[in-house]
């Protein structure tokens, strides 16, 4: 479907003034409507808006660079984190340590489900945050954003059989400590 | 090894990481990641190449380089020279400078002090302090940044309107300065601006973590000041030191170079100071401003030294 003229993979368009405008606005639409989802993503893995901000400036100054080699639009959101994520485990190893989430700073959703469930979503808070930064980074890729085994394998360039192990193993530390809260007397039982 | 995941728990987990996740991107992040579509597409300058080799190379493109010594040779530039004295210009010599430049990276290398090594902290606090400094020089922050790179380098990327060489110039004094100010006691000795103070021989009183305020300001001649406000412990001090020295010289010294040494008149008792510099009007306009864009963020932990200056 060619959309109003959007033309964006022609690479022999060059310095023709028209592919270059178009190929920029689209860039810019696609950036725009990702950028919410990518500065989540890049929040949740470094733990810090700070950093996360830094992250998604460098992944859109690569991305742009690499714009005219993205084959399929459709590809962009997945295509666009690829780098971000890549570009967020360079910092973490860079730091050097293991960095905690602070996820206690997210405002508690309101009670209305009942007393044992927020006491879970505590214990999962607490438990996120003391998972190996592998385990959290294949954590927050499959259930924040949302990326198949293949997608986080290809993603963080580690082999599909040990994505589906730490995925496992951090699941099982999870588990653990949500299943513990619901066990707590006087917090309500399932 | 397959997970059949309970619904309920992952629910949990994903409403976990939703709520911790930021809502939205904040607007300043929103428009340059949109707006990089207008940048020239940058290329890192690496270390060691000529300014020359890298600008026949980038084909002429919105990029020229400051060279650093010509020839190849990357020289050592005297940075944290004392402010103002007679204009500095350009610092070193330069080839020509595109029509309009857009941006400039100033790259550093950070130099270990006293046996330490910068490491990790090291070069995140320098970063901060630069932010500071830029920020009080009213460079706006959606269009400036600082960046640690390798083991002990850090790069400024600041953005610019229309920008000239003295601006460029104003940010490399006051990025590459290192910063200390100290409160020297002379006695005698009478000194001149941009003399050289021995530390050893004429300890300093105190130093930066003194100083609660700097400012410009004039005084009753008009001349322009900068007006400094000690800390209470630093205004004891100094009321303690000025009673029992009226007659006698002291000097405040920036990086072991005397930017005003005047005569002690009375005691001083509010830790209020005010200094004009040595020129007939008191400090330029600029020298003031960078003077205090210097002392409000602190001192470099770590002296850096420029490696280049890169324009767009």
């Amino acid at each position: 479907m060619n959309g109003g003229g959007l033309v964006i993979n022609e690479p022999g368009v060059r310095g023709s003034s028209g592919g270059e405008a178009t190929r920029a606005a689209a860039f810019a639409r696609l950036a725009d409507r990702h950028l919410a989802r990518a500065y989540g993503l890049a929040s949740l893995l470094l733990g810090s808006e700070l950093e996360a901000q830094d992250a998604v400036q460098d992944a859109a100054v690569i991305a742009w660079e690499r714009f005219a080699g993205l084959r399929e639009v459709d590809r962009f959101d997945a295509w666009f984190d690829r780098i971000l994520v890549n570009g967020c485990r360079d910092r973490l190893r860079r730091r050097g340590r293991v960095r905690m989430i602070d996820l206690d700073g997210a405002p508690e959703p309101p009670a209305a489900d009942g007393m044992g469930e927020v006491a879970e979503r505590e214990a999962l808070r607490s438990a996120l945050a003391r998972l190996s930064l592998d385990q959290r980074t294949i954590v927050v890729l499959r259930y924040y954003g949302d990326m198949s085994l293949e997608e986080i394998a290809d993603r963080t360039g580690q082999r599909l059989g040990t994505v589906k192990s730490r995925l496992h193993y951090g699941l099982e530390a999870l588990r653990a400590a949500y299943d513990a809260a619901a066990r707590l007397p006087g917090e309500g039982s399932r | 090894m397959t997970d059949t995941i309970d619904p309920r728990f992952e629910r949990d987990l994903r409403r976990v990481l939703a709520d911790a996740a930021p809502a939205d991107a904040p607007a300043a992040l929103r428009f340059f990641a949109t707006d990089v579509v207008h940048r020239p597409v940058r290329r890192r300058l690496p270390f060691g190449w000529s300014g020359r080799t890298y600008a026949a190379l980038a084909g002429g493109a919105a990029v020229a380089v400051l060279a650093v010594g010509m020839g190849g040779a990357i020289a050592r530039l005297p940075v944290g020279l004392p402010w103002d004295l007679p204009a500095i210009g350009a610092l070193v010599p330069t080839p020509t400078l595109p029509t309009s430049i857009h941006g400039v990276w100033i790259n550093y290398q950070v130099l270990p002090a006293d046996g330490k090594h910068p490491g990790l902290p090291g070069i995140n606090v320098i970063s901060t302090i630069m932010l500071g400094r830029l920020r009080a020089m009213g460079v706006a922050m959606e269009t400036a940044s600082i960046a640690g790179q390798a083991p002990d380098q850090v790069t400024a990327d600041i953005g610019l309107v229309d920008g000239s060489q003295d601006q460029i110039d104003a940010f490399r004094r006051v990025l590459g300065t290192r910063g200390r100010l100290d409160f020297v006691a002379l006695g005698d000795t009478s000194m001149s601006q941009g003399d050289s103070i021995d530390l050893t021989v004429h300890p300093s009183l105190f130093s930066n973590e003194a100083i609660a305020a700097a400012e410009i300001g004039s005084d009753q001649t008009g001349r322009r000041t900068i007006d400094f406000t000690l800390s209470s412990d630093g205004a004891s001090a100094f009321a303690t030191f000025s009673a029992a020295n009226v007659g006698s010289y002291f000097a405040i010294a920036l990086d072991g170079v005397v930017i005003s040494a005047p005569l002690i008149n009375e005691l001083i008792a509010d830790g209020r100071l005010q200094i004009s510099g040595g020129e007939v009007g008191g400090f330029t306009l600029e020298a003031a401003q960078q003077l205090v864009a210097v002392v409000g963020s602190g001192p470099l932990p770590f002296p850096v030294e420029e490696i280049s200056v890169v324009t767009r």
